[in-house]
């Protein structure tokens, strides 16, 4: 009871969790980003790593749920510490601009939502099909095996103008959502000290740049056409 | 002979705690820039009172920066533009002629409003009251040097104890939240040796206390130690969720 108390009742408890799913979700989000990028070795290879992702049924659904309901508790734990912080000021300064609150810190809890319905709609349309049935159906060789054209998915997928687009837009709340969220993830868990702190800073920026380089190439790249 | 200035002044009027408030508009005339921000305020009340009007109550106590209760937004800044300063010190010579001031009450649920830009800021007294001592069984007065503690570590127990409890760090926090207040105190005693033996049970309380009274929760935007006049460090919170971690993890945080 009083650990329960202690995490799930305490403000500090609940920015443990938001911490520890927030490290989940950005290694989740490395992940993906590095796997992708396997789009510039060409077809076959962003084709085997599919197959290879999809290999195992249980591993596969093991992990997407694992995925899913991390990210649930990240949403329904920053909703709840939302509601208290709107609440802790009930009457709110006639002049007041946060000055001291960066713009990054302040988007944290818009920029969650933009996300979570970007990943909704991003994974109806290119892993379930639901959005542009014809994107999935399309089917490719690999060796003697015939496997879903992953390659081509992405292509024609993200390389749509108005998709795209919104690409674009997601991986700009992507970047500032981990702007703020890399390094105050480790003042939460009480990692950060004076002998750290600028490390910290360093690391979790230089992160975020590669992250936002690395996504925003995808989407550029497949909407001017470059790869075939 | 330094020039005088006319200041136009949007104050927080509010009669009690129960009533709604609003900006009113005062005339600031002839004001020294080398008054302080509180002798200007004193100069206005004076001309009110002298025609019978109604003094725009604030809080004030040592007027030296060192007792925690001047509290006042000042064109929404807690305690004004002048870093590591309170509003008691804050001199006019900041400001220049013409200038309009917004002066507002810290503005948190736990610190209601009780006349115009006073607050009861009792809260943070019942957080002291939850953790915040060392208990002390008493006798003969212990030789100063018998203990000894790290200069290093006693810098530090000193850079917290710094805080004077003035709440601006709630009132600047998008959150309304205590955190820089409460990890100084729980430093300024964990990193010392007679404050050792309590520093579980210590972080517990007062951090239960904290969220018992309707502070929000700290999202790291530091803007409290860029306000605190006081020049506290956030990285006490960092320690202070350490701290906290560690008082969990030993499983003892309601053994009394």
């Amino acid at each position: 009871m009083n650990l329960i108390k202690a995490i799930l009742l305490s403000s500090i408890g609940r920015k443990y969790i938001m911490a520890i799913t927030g490290v989940a979700l950005a290694a989740f989000v490395f992940v993906h980003l590095l796997g992708n990028l396997q789009l510039f070795l060409g077809a076959d290879a962003l084709n085997k790593y599919a197959v290879l992702l999809k290999s195992n049924f249980a591993i596969l659904w093991g992990y997407r749920l694992g995925l899913g309901t991390i990210a649930l508790v990240h949403i329904v734990v920053a909703l709840s510490l939302w509601v208290e912080n709107r609440a802790a000021r009930p009457v709110k300064y006639v002049v007041n601009t946060h000055p001291y609150a960066d713009f990054a810190s302040k988007m944290m809890v818009l920029g969650g939502v933009a996300i979570f319905f970007f990943v909704i709609w991003h994974v109806l349309d290119l892993t379930a099909g639901a959005v542009r049935p014809e994107l999935t159906e399309a089917k490719t060789m690999l060796g003697e095996k015939e496997v879903t054209d992953v390659y081509h998915v992405v292509l024609k997928g993200i390389g749509h103008p108005i998709a795209g687009f919104f690409y674009l837009v997601a991986t700009c709340f992507l970047a500032l959502h981990l702007w703020h969220g890399l390094e105050s993830l480790l003042q939460s868990l009480g990692l950060r000290n004076s002998t750290y702190q600028l490390y910290i800073r360093l690391a979790a920026r230089a992160a975020v740049i590669f992250l936002f380089a690395g996504m925003s190439l995808i989407p550029i790249v497949c909407m001017l056409g470059i790869l075939k | 002979m330094s020039k005088e200035m006319n200041l136009t002044l949007k104050v927080w009027k509010q009669k009690d705690q129960n009533s709604p408030g609003r900006m009113k508009t005062y005339q600031a005339k002839k004001v020294s820039p080398d008054m302080s921000f509180l002798e200007m305020l004193d100069v206005v009340n004076e001309e009110l009172i002298h025609q019978g009007q109604d003094p725009i109550a604030f809080d004030s106590d040592c007027r030296e920066g060192i007792c925690g209760t001047c509290s006042m937004v000042i064109n929404g800044t807690p305690h004004g533009p002048m870093k590591g300063t309170t509003a008691c010190e804050l001199h006019m010579r900041h400001f220049k002629d013409g200038d309009v001031i917004a002066i507002e009450p810290w503005r948190a649920k736990p610190f209601p409003v009780l006349r115009d830009l006073i607050t009861n800021r009792s809260a943070l007294d019942r957080i002291i009251q939850a953790g915040g001592y060392i208990s002390v069984s008493t006798g003969n007065p212990a030789d100063a040097n018998a203990l000894p503690v790290a200069k290093k570590d006693a810098d530090l127990a000193m850079d917290a104890a710094a805080c004077i409890g003035c709440g601006a760090c709630v009132a600047v926090c998008k959150n309304a939240s205590a955190m820089l207040f409460v990890s100084a105190k729980v430093s300024h005693l964990g990193l010392l040796p007679q404050g050792k033996p309590e520093r579980d049970r210590r972080v517990w309380k007062m951090v239960s206390q904290m969220d018992k009274e309707g502070f929000g929760n700290c999202t790291n935007t530091y803007a409290c130690e860029a306000v605190c006049p006081k020049k506290v460090s956030a990285l006490f919170i960092a320690r202070m969720n350490r701290d906290y971690a560690l008082s969990v993890a030993k499983g003892q945080p309601d053994a009394s």
